[in-house]
């Protein structure tokens, strides 16, 4: 089962975007 | 969107291959909120922003997705993102394929919309009004199709080379 590795700044998500060429999902959410 | 959609095994391993993904509490200060939201604000949630990896806004989009509804979404931003590259016929690949393997989702309409700006890059105003035709006969009801609807004047459509 896929887990869904989340970043939890914007810097690093971007670096690994830029470097992967995926593009980056921002998940902006409120706590249920 | 937390409890359902994102633990989906097919969703979850889509993100994990084909993005990069960052969650922010709207509740929390985050750090990089502005960063990331812009100017605007985030009236509701759950919101999602999809950037390039040089922090340019693909697209955004409000509220709740079911699992088939994201994953058709998830292919529109991947055919947006080949798109802003200029990858025209991969662009294509991935609008198209919103329409082929989700046809009842909302994004479905939206991707055709997409898949005849991406066209328009190589076969010019025929290929954008064959693909328009196309979204207007499939989707009739769809906001989408009344964007193209009597956009073409009859002189140009009669101009148009014809398609058999």
């Amino acid at each position: 089962m896929t887990e869904i590795q989340w970043h939890d700044r914007l810097e690093p998500a971007l670096a690994q975007s830029r470097e992967s060429g995926k593009p980056l999902l921002v998940f902006i959410w409120t706590p249920e | 969107m937390g409890t359902v959609t994102y633990p989906h095994a097919q969703v979850a391993e889509f993100v994990s291959e084909h993005f990069v993904a960052l969650k922010i509490n709207l509740k929390e200060r985050h750090p990089d909120f502005k960063d990331v939201v812009g100017r605007a604000k985030a009236l509701w949630s759950p919101l999602h922003v999809y950037l390039d990896g040089r922090g340019n806004e693909l697209r955004r989009n409000i509220g709740y997705l079911a699992p088939e509804e994201f994953l058709a979404e998830l292919h529109l931003v991947l055919g947006l993102s080949a798109l802003m590259r200029s990858a025209i016929d991969e662009s294509i690949g991935w609008f198209e394929g919103v329409a082929a393997t989700y046809p009842r989702a909302l994004a479905a309409p939206e991707a055709l919309y997409w898949a005849a700006a991406a066209a328009y890059r190589s076969g010019g105003i025929p290929a954008v009004v064959a693909r328009w035709d196309d979204l207007a006969e499939r989707y009739p009801e769809s906001p989408w199709a009344r964007r193209v609807l009597d956009v073409v004047p009859p002189e140009v459509r009669a101009a148009l080379p014809s398609r058999g």
